[in-house]
């Protein structure tokens, strides 16, 4: 894998973030529905697609597809799958950083062993 | 402060597990579809062609279904469990994959591979408890 697949691959982390933060800011405001029947579902569906951030999520999505396909291309599937998971790495950091949270002992320990599997699934 | 979904119902369990069966069939199906597309290195040069052969490719719509089917399913369950536990759950995606890529895309998993894999998902587990655990302190 070269380091350019690598970047590609910490480039779809970035947005695929963006796009759950996005789809869970507009989870929160649909939890007052029901989903037991198909009609419902529909109706889920709709409401949905009324909120900004869903669409902005969308947005996101265009990106990090377009470069996962990229990196697809060029790597295993079980390779990219894996390393993809550097995500969370970035996510914790970015949040110590910018968000000032607290760096939890399990959150460096889950760190390290995400930063060891990625290294023994890529090597 | 607001409250921290964390009841895991048998019926949302299995609805993230099926978010992972179905993000892992979609990977496959996308996998299936890059590869029908006999680019191997994609570049500036290259990439309409790449797009044009990727988007009229059977297999890539296939796994635009499992998608589609995979996002209802997530957001119906971000709305009722917090990410924190949503997302453990989520790294059997990882072994899933490898099961798929194995069988269908003829990829070689050494142990070391397996070791990794195993790596990621205690790494994954663990940052996610960590979220629940600040957020009970508070």
């Amino acid at each position: 894998m070269t380091l350019m697949i690598f970047f590609l691959i910490i480039i779809h982390g970035v947005f695929s973030t963006a796009e759950q933060i996005c789809f869970k800011k507009s989870a929160d405001h649909l939890e007052n529905y029901k989903l037991s029947n198909f009609g419902e579902l529909i109706w889920f569906i709709f409401n949905a697609l009324k909120i900004p951030a869903v669409w902005l999520g969308f947005g996101c999505i265009a990106v990090s597809w377009t470069v996962w396909f990229v990196v697809l291309a060029n790597i295993e599937l079980s390779v990219a799958v894996c390393v993809d998971s550097m995500q969370f790495v970035l996510i914790l950091f970015a949040s110590y950083i910018f968000l000032k949270e607290r760096m939890h002992w399990t959150r460096v320990a889950g760190t390290i062993l995400i930063l060891c599997g990625v290294y023994l699934v890529a090597r | 402060m607001k409250l921290l979904k964390n009841h895991l119902t048998l019926k949302i369990y299995f609805s993230v597990l099926m978010t992972d069966v179905t993000e892992s069939f979609g990977e496959l199906f996308f996998k299936k579809g890059v590869v029908a597309t006999q680019i191997h290195h994609v570049s500036w040069q290259n990439i309409w062609v790449f797009a044009s052969h990727l988007l009229t490719a059977s297999n890539f719509w296939i796994g635009f279904l499992f998608y589609i089917i995979n996002f209802v399913i997530w957001m119906a369950v971000l709305s009722r469990i917090d990410l924190s536990i949503a997302f453990p759950v989520g790294g059997a995606t990882y072994v899933i994959v490898a099961f798929l890529s194995m069988i269908f895309l003829h990829e070689h998993i050494t142990s070391t591979r397996w070791l990794g894999i195993l790596c990621i998902i205690a790494g994954v587990t663990l940052i996610s408890q960590s979220t629940r655990m600040v957020v009970e302190k508070l």
